[in-house]
């Protein structure tokens, strides 16, 4: 089978993809202020708003439709972490604590996504 | 180079590729680097995926990414996260099958991983109904590191093995 040989087509797509990458990740972190509500969404539906700033050391339980607790959420110095979930991959847990406009917390195996917004409607926020 | 006409044959290479695939998955939990906690793992099992892509014929190639992604789905993630990987996972193979004769196998492999990325992110918006792609920049950029690894992987297993 013919098979390309390593070009300077190549070097320049993945160079253009990468800058571009690049310049909307710098992008977005300049673009974000600290936030004052936090929102919980299951499965795309809101299921808790938290005020952010005012709430110290409250612990969130996010359950599933049946009930079942599937996440604790810990709100503590205007940042939010999670602090335990029921699932394999621990991915939330591990993640860096949030506090600034649209950083958000996902946990792909319940659905959940905890997500901080700015006072002002959350649909604004979202850029 | 092609697979010999045998259909025996073909079907062996298949499965083993399969299974290859799922040894790979295991091998990547035993790597002590916790890539999942920034929000993406190396996908060690593309190797194969790729390897297949340029050996293999297209519709075998097909077969092995769904085989890989649910028995690897099933056994590591759970039924949602299998979605996921199956959206990912078809959109990164036509990318790379577009791309395979243009141009070279560590871009064809780079974009494979960004794609699978992609598709993976637009699963997940479709399915929660919101807004994640500010994790878009992130995902791309990792697509493009993990995707040059595999890419240099492949390129020297293509160049020793024979089949």
């Amino acid at each position: 089978m013919k098979r390309r040989k390593f070009s300077v087509v190549d070097i320049v797509i993945v160079l253009v993809v990468l800058i571009t990458a690049f310049s909307a990740l710098i992008f977005i972190n300049v673009m974000r202020t600290d936030g004052d509500k936090i929102e919980v969404k299951v499965k795309g539906e809101t299921f808790y708003i938290g005020d952010l700033q005012t709430e110290n050391k409250k612990e969130v339980k996010i359950t599933d439709s049946n009930g079942k607790t599937t996440n604790i959420l810990v709100i503590e110095n205007s940042t939010a972490y999670v602090k335990w979930a029921n699932c394999k991959d621990q991915k939330c847990v591990n993640h860096y604590r949030i506090s600034k406009v649209d950083e958000s917390i996902v946990c792909l195996p319940n659905e959940v996504e905890i997500r901080i917004v700015k006072n002002t409607g959350a649909e604004d926020a979202a850029w | 180079m092609q697979l010999g006409n045998s259909s025996v044959k073909r079907l062996t290479i298949c499965a083993l590729l399969v299974s290859l695939c799922f040894v790979f998955s295991f091998i990547e939990r035993l790597i002590p680097i916790d890539f999942y906690a920034y929000g993406f793992k190396l996908g060690l099992a593309n190797i194969v995926v790729v390897f297949a892509l340029y050996k293999c014929k297209i519709f075998d190639t097909l077969i092995i990414i769904i085989a890989k992604i649910l028995i690897s789905g099933i056994c590591f993630g759970g039924p949602v996260y299998l979605l996921y990987s199956l959206f990912g996972g078809i959109l990164s193979f036509l990318i790379m099958l577009v791309l395979k004769n243009r141009l070279h196998i560590f871009t064809v492999s780079i974009f494979g991983a960004i794609f699978f990325n992609i598709g993976q992110i637009l699963c997940a918006c479709l399915i929660m109904s919101s807004n994640l792609l500010y994790y878009l920049p992130v995902m791309i950029i990792a697509g493009v590191f993990t995707g040059l690894f595999i890419g240099l992987l492949t390129d020297i297993a293509i160049k020793r093995i024979k089949i």
